[in-house]
């Protein structure tokens, strides 16, 4: 739970991009402003999600449309960041269990059974840092009247993890959505995450474990 | 010196038939896994672990485990299903939590007490009660209150069947009905469109234990149904469309984002954790209608076993 940009820093060798890239997105310079950047470092890529509708049973309101499909957008892309994306690392498996912004009290309860799939709780020690690849979300929508009364999302995320675990990891899967008392809420999911070492890479912290092969494919 | 070479001629066309064998094995591997020679450790054969669950909140009780009386009215155009005969009754229970699923099979000719209108055949309830007076005549009988009643005509089950594309069952045995099926249904697997679902679910005069066995096949059609919906259920707007079709054809005053919960819950059952029974009885006769006496304290015995968890240990 590092906050000064020193200790976020891994002691390794890894390019000065992808380090830059890390610690914004893992937050961890976030408290450092007078901390110097190198003047030819690139801006951090900010990878933003695209919600889109993508099928309609029913007669949908293009203005419940538009609403609904902010609105899950904006549910999806919390879990994304609670889950995997945002947030210190090293983190410790404890450190995730509020991964579940949007859920049901029960589906997180269901979620959390299943941590290390539902969020990085599995590796968040062995890394101290993600980079965002791809973010997305299609919906398929339930419309009676004009108005949505259920949604399925479905989601893939991709992302680089970097410290001891250098790998590309995908989430995909769907998340089930309802209105439950006045707002959408996660109430149902299925989702995968694998994983792949990346070929050539190297742990940019030097006393890591490498991923085992029943590690590499799936976590 | 011979025996030597002979030997070792062995061990030679064991380790070249090793050989080849591990070579065949890697060639089917390598066709069936994309790229493996570019990048062996992308490509390993392993179990996709995937994280799934479902939160039906209300809808169940504080167990997880919903109750569900699904009832098939024999409502002619025109008449109104709440208040007929109903003529296929499964009591259906489903565990959200450990998606398992229980289905018990009522004959529609099982004669009980239909409380201030006698002894009549269960199926009179829902002339009598409607919806709740089903419920409770077969909580009666079973010892487990359905949570919610659901009423179908069987053209409504028709269009149901049609919606999902058919189903699969496998028949047991061979009937046909000069009515329903005067071709009859094979015996094996079988493929029922939404008419032969109708038709599976109906007859009973060509079976062997008539309306017990009826009620098996009826059991069938809704585990078949379940699958379909389970195999399918993440195409795009495939549920969503079973929901609209349930939504059009089904009497029920749940809201429809209940329905979307509830359908999420059922696609999640486990074939493999269920089980069906039918409530069983003696073949009697009252006023020259044929009828079926419960055996009452066997049908408790059913649902003493399932109420907690909807899961029955015994029967199919």
């Amino acid at each position: 739970m590092s906050t000064s940009l020193e200790r976020c820093l891994p002691a390794a060798r890894a390019a000065v991009v992808l380090l830059v890239a890390a610690l914004a997105l893992s937050g961890c310079g976030g408290s450092d402003k007078t901390t110097p950047r190198p003047p030819s470092t690139p801006a951090a890529p900010t990878v933003r999600i695209k919600p889109t509708v993508e099928h309609v049973t029913g007669r949908l309101k293009p203005k419940a449309r538009r609403a609904i499909t902010a609105r899950v957008g904006k549910l999806v892309d919390a879990w994304y960041d609670a889950a995997y994306v945002g947030g210190d690392y090293p983190r410790p498996a404890s450190g995730f269990t509020h991964a579940f912004p949007g859920f049901t009290p029960g589906a997180a309860a269901q979620a959390r059974q299943s941590l290390d799939l539902m969020s990085n709780a599995g590796i968040g020690s062995k890394i101290d840092g993600v980079t965002p690849i791809t973010k997305g979300v299609k919906l398929d929508v339930l419309a009676v009247k004009g108005w949505p009364v259920g949604v399925t999302a479905r989601v893939w995320l991709s992302f680089r993890t970097h410290g001891s675990l250098v790998s590309r990891q995908l989430v995909r899967g769907q998340l089930d959505l309802a209105k439950i008392d006045k707002d959408w809420k996660v109430f149902a999911f299925t989702i995968t995450k694998t994983r792949r070492p990346l070929a050539g890479a190297t742990p940019s912290s030097g006393a890591g474990e490498s991923p085992t092969p029943s590690q590499g494919a799936t976590s | 010196m011979t025996s030597l070479r002979t030997g070792l001629h062995r061990v030679v066309r064991r380790r070249l038939l090793g050989t080849l064998t591990l070579g065949l094995v890697l060639a089917v591997a390598a066709l069936v896994v994309p790229d493996a020679s570019v990048a062996p450790t992308d490509a390993q054969l392993v179990k996709l672990q995937e994280a799934s669950g479902v939160d039906v909140g209300k809808l169940a009780n504080n167990r997880g485990v919903i109750w569900i009386l699904a009832v098939g009215s024999d409502a002619r155009p025109g008449q109104d299903m709440l208040h007929t005969r109903g003529d296929a009754l499964q009591l259906i229970g489903i565990n959200t939590r450990t998606h398992a699923a229980s289905a018990i099979g009522i004959p529609r000719d099982s004669w009980v007490d239909i409380p201030g209108h006698g002894e009549n055949k269960i199926n009179a309830a829902l002339y009598y009660g409607g919806p709740r007076g089903i419920g409770d005549a077969v909580g009666r009988l079973v010892g487990v209150r359905p949570t919610y009643v659901f009423v179908t005509r069987f053209q409504f089950l028709e269009n149901m069947v049609n919606a999902i594309g058919g189903i699969e069952v496998r028949n047991p045995v061979a009937f046909a009905d000069d009515a329903l099926k005067p071709k009859g249904f094979k015996k094996g697997r079988i493929h029922l469109d939404g008419y032969d679902a109708m038709a599976f679910s109906r007859i009973r005069h060509a079976l062997l234990r008539g309306d017990f066995d009826r009620s098996a096949n009826q059991e069938r059609v809704l585990a078949a149904i379940q699958q379909k919906i389970r195999n399918h259920q993440h195409d795009p707007g495939f549920l969503a469309k079973g929901v609209a079709s349930v939504m059009k054809n089904l009497s029920t005053n749940l809201p429809p984002g209940d329905l979307f919960r509830l359908a999420q819950a059922i696609a999640r059952v486990d074939p493999t954790k269920t089980r069906t029974c039918v409530v069983q009885g003696a073949i009697g006769d009252v006023g020259g209608a044929s009828v079926v006496f419960p055996y009452v304290a066997a049908a408790r015995a059913m649902g003493d076993d399932a109420r907690n968890d909807a899961t029955l240990s015994r029967c199919r």
